[in-house]
């Protein structure tokens, strides 16, 4: 069907990823079983003038990130608003991992196939952790949820907030007193990104045509477009065609990513029930009671589980 | 007193029989059923989804040796001072207070309106009260803020987000939550209570404790136990409020079994180990609950 | 002293005394409140407040914008009065039909679990079934059961029985699992049953249906309606049964509909507030009236 209609076509490999599962259930390969419409990755947003007041530019390089960071401490400014009772904090530290990771890392990880490569994981637990005593990330963040760290960034407390495209919305629609801005976390050529939400047709619909015909709209251009135009992230169209400067840049951000083939995916997918382990391990690494060591070594054993239960 | 006694109208408790059958028609498919049916899933390794496979007693092995299982039991103690014990007391007190003195000095009226309030968070959503709770326990909450306006700045913590706090802050919360119900209950078992009873024992001299002791406690002990077991076993198979506060966390400091049992049966679709759990709960609870009831026909047969 | 004022009513429960309460209608004359009447009821009305505090931050919240919100935070009070968030809630989730929904359900849970409790208390407590301690502790797994332990097992039922998705899967689920309680309750309550009164009624010839309708129920009716409520409340308050048994808009529960706001990537605190107050309304109306029905005094024992 996805032929037929062009839908191959008018996306991407990449972008077909999620729509495609194999006998096992995982995602990747296998027949195109549903379609995405929209984007979504993590990103860096940040206040342009609270950068601007302290004349900081836009970091390209981690170092660089950390030299940013060092000069807002300097000034008792908390550079990173963070939610470590949250996914937030998740995705952070996957950007972090990510660092360290290439595309071959990701489809092994993704893909449950063994055996684990834990480096990644690591860097990004001590990093994480040198974060924290560094002062770029608030410990009380493990108190935080995902609608504290943003009226943070919104009230412009702490001037950057790492987090995904799918906030570009709610910031267009609360922030007023500041100009806000966002880039690609600094030196990373993949990031904690994917395809949206799959339109899945079921094999008992009665109204299968009309489906399909939906599909094509969402996928069409006036569609994309007025989706950028939202803040989404379109799939189809180029950046150049969104009028709204945000939702163009977001969008020219996920085709950078689509063309680098830097699709990470999100940390938790490939075992089930993922995402209370790595959360609690992330929230237990910013409050500072666990060592990285210790957080890797139960994420390994949770991802080795999962693993003979698959086979 | 034997239910055999025969005087006209024959009184033999066979007769009472029918009377328990709708209730046990119910609780045969509602209840029973799907426990023996749980009982059987535990003994598979099942998706949800699909058929199971039988897999013998690998789920209660394994349970035997999580340490994540015996962390949560654990925190079932707390949980139960917190949903048992203190709401209890607290609860027989202050009906007593509101039943013999506020009433009589301020009238009914008064005693009901501070019932009223005090049962008004049993009322609230659990999801709703997890939300109103999380913006005053948050680190830059409520709480902390009161705390900083009056100079106690050392006072602030991170409630909910720091391992050595949060069970705590989960307990107070529950205590909030179940004080209502034992006030109402006992209220209700006050209200059997004649209250010239009151005045009499007054009128002879003896003070509100002693009053508090030999009147309410002795005409509240059926309704003692009925708060008692019902709060314990409300305890040990907590779940909304863990999930809604703090997810089991910060790093299963707040974990529970029914959290932990959730977390098998629906995020990691680990059905048969979530049915393990579930039936070693319910067994633990049942020793309990068999215990507490022949504490209780004791006490009860004993003042008869 | 005391202990003589309770041996004169046999040591029993007591059974409330017609004389001093019905007889002449009026509520005794208040007693001299004292110094120390007014620091007790400021004492209690501080616990009142604090108790209380969480729903104030519901309704402040629930009537800000969300500009006021982001800008100001939860603790603030409102710059701003808007109630647009409640009135875009009650829209797009149809709270006018789930609110019916509730309604339905919880009342008729009320009133179906009452009745079988009463009739399973009247053949365990007064009629003292043989077997029928070991046959409370059983009904008790009802109470004793972690929810999730149920949930596959009900869904397969209900699908095989073609209840699913039925307003009254929900009904003969909650009817059932909240008169376990209710049985322990009531029977517990009734084994301290003055036998006099029934003894009386039986040797008037009086059939055991009779018995229950004009010696039991009219002494009984401040505890069924506390039970009634408690069952109204809990059962409306219940998320994860329902979410599993409703599936259609038109089918489901105004604590299902709550749910879809704690979604992972919307942060519309102020909505939640103003929903949280909708969905409390009901439950609070409910009790309010039940209130009212226990000041009203005592119901009339009289041995006749």
């Amino acid at each position: 069907m996805g032929e037929e209609r062009g839908w191959t076509k008018v996306l991407s490999v990449p972008q077909q990823a999620l729509g495609r599962y194999d006998e096992r259930g995982i995602f990747g390969t296998g027949p195109l079983v549903g379609v995405p419409n929209y984007g979504e990755y993590v990103t860096v947003f940040y206040n342009k003038d609270i950068f601007a007041a302290n004349n900081l530019q836009v970091p390209t390089s981690l170092a660089e990130f950390e030299a940013v960071m060092d000069a807002f401490v300097k000034k008792g400014i908390t550079p990173i608003a963070e939610a470590a009772n949250d996914y937030p904090a998740v995705h952070l530290w996957y950007e972090l991992a990510l660092s360290k990771s290439d595309h071959a890392w990701v489809e092994n990880f993704q893909g449950l196939k063994a055996p684990l490569d834990t480096q990644p994981f690591l860097f990004a637990s001590q990093k994480l952790q040198e974060w924290v005593d560094k002062g770029y990330v608030s410990k009380d963040a493990t108190g935080l949820t995902a609608s504290d760290m943003v009226a943070q960034f919104e009230a412009g407390k702490s001037p950057i907030v790492v987090t995904g495209t799918w906030y570009a919305g709610e910031f267009g629609a609360k922030i007023a007193n500041f100009k806000l801005g966002n880039f690609l976390f600094p030196g990373n050529s993949i990031h904690p990104a994917s395809t949206g939400n799959i339109w899945v047709v079921p094999k008992s619909a009665k109204s299968k045509d009309l489906a399909y015909d939906f599909i094509d709209i969402t996928l069409g251009k006036d569609s994309q477009v007025s989706l950028g135009n939202a803040g989404g992230v379109a799939l189809t169209v180029d950046a150049s065609e969104i009028s709204d400067p945000v939702g163009s840049e977001l969008t020219r951000g996920a085709n950078a990513i689509t063309v680098a083939n830097g699709l990470g995916y999100y940390p938790d997918w490939p075992v089930a029930g993922y995402y209370e382990v790595i959360r609690q391990k992330v929230q237990a690494l910013v409050g500072g009671t666990i060592t990285p060591e210790a957080a890797v070594d139960e994420l390994t054993q949770t991802y080795n589980d999962a693993q003979a239960e698959a086979r | 007193m034997s239910a055999k006694t025969s005087s006209k109208g024959a009184v033999s408790s066979s007769g009472y029989v029918i009377y328990l059958m709708p209730g046990m028609i119910g609780f045969a498919l509602i209840v029973l059923l799907p426990f023996l049916m749980n009982i059987a899933i535990s003994f598979t390794q099942w998706r949800g989804v699909g058929a199971p496979r039988f897999v013998g007693f690998a789920n209660y092995e394994r349970l035997l040796q999580d340490g994540l299982f015996w962390v949560a039991f654990d925190h079932s103690f707390a949980f139960i001072i917190a949903m048992a014990v203190v709401p209890t007391a607290l609860g027989l007190f202050l009906a007593a207070l509101l039943f013999d003195y506020i009433a009589e000095r301020f009238g009914e009226r008064a005693s009901s309106f501070f019932r009223a309030g005090f049962y008004l968070p049993q009322i609230l959503p659990i999801a709703v009260a997890g939300v109103l709770w999380g913006w005053i326990l948050s680190p830059i909450g409520v709480l902390n803020a009161a705390l900083k306006s009056v100079g106690l700045d050392f006072l602030a913590q991170n409630w909910l987000g720091d391992p050595k706090t949060a069970l705590f802050s989960v307990m107070f919360v529950m205590v909030w939550l179940q004080l209502g119900y034992s006030l109402v209950v006992f209220m209700s078992g006050l209200s059997r209570v004649d209250p010239s009873l009151y005045e009499a024992a007054e009128l002879d001299g003896a003070s509100w404790l002693q009053r508090f002791r030999h009147i309410t406690i002795a005409m509240l002990k059926p309704e003692i136990f009925v708060v008692g077991l019902t709060t314990t076993i409300a305890a040990l198979k907590v779940f909304a409020p863990v999930y809604v506060l703090t997810q089991g966390g910060p790093n299963n400091a707040t974990t529970v079994p029914s959290y932990f049992a959730y977390y098998h049966f629906f995020t990691t679709s680990r059905v048969g180990y979530g049915a393990a759990i579930t039936t070693v709960q319910t067994l633990i609870t049942v020793v309990l609950a068999y215990f507490f009831l022949r504490l209780q026909t004791g006490q009860i047969n004993e003042a008869n | 002293m005391v202990e003589n004022v309770i041996k004169q009513n046999n040591g029993s429960v007591a059974v409330p005394a017609p004389s001093t309460i019905s007889s002449t209608g009026a509520a005794p004359p208040l007693r001299r409140r004292g110094v120390a009447g007014w620091v007790v009821l400021g004492l209690l009305a501080i616990s009142l407040l604090v108790t209380l505090y969480p729903f104030m931050l519901a309704a402040l919240n629930a009537i800000k914008t969300p500009v006021d919100y982001g800008a100001n935070g939860p603790v603030a009070l409102p710059h701003s009065f808007d109630l647009s968030a409640l009135i875009g809630f009650w829209r797009r989730v149809d709270f006018g039909q789930k609110l019916f929904n509730s309604i339905l359900i919880s009342a008729s849970v009320a009133v179906v679990a009452v009745i079988i409790s009463l009739l399973n208390a009247y053949a365990l407590g007064i009629g003292r079934v043989n077997g029928g301690k070991a046959l409370l502790l059983v009904v008790m797994l009802g109470v004793m059961i972690p929810q999730e332990s149920l949930v596959y097992p009900i869904y397969y039922l209900m699908k095989s029985v073609g209840l699913f998705d039925t307003r009254l899967s929900v009904i003969i689920v909650f009817a059932v699992l909240q008169s376990a309680f209710g049985t322990y309750l009531l029977s517990t309550v009734l084994t301290s049953f003055p036998r006099e009164l029934l003894e009386a009624a039986q040797i008037d010839g009086a059939t055991r249906l009779q018995i229950l309708w004009h010696v039991v129920v009219p002494l009984l009716r401040p505890t069924l309606r506390v039970l009634a409520t408690f069952f109204f409340i809990w059962t409306w308050n219940e998320f994860l049964l329902p979410l599993v048994l409703l599936i259609a808009n038109d089918n489901q529960t105004v604590s299902v509909a709550m749910g879809t706001l704690n979604n992972q990537y919307t942060s519309d605190p102020t909505t939640t507030a103003a929903a949280s107050l909708l969905g409390l309304a009901p439950t609070v109306l409910f009790f309010l009236i039940f209130q009212r029905t226990l000041t009203r005094g005592i119901a009339v024992g009289a041995v006749k």
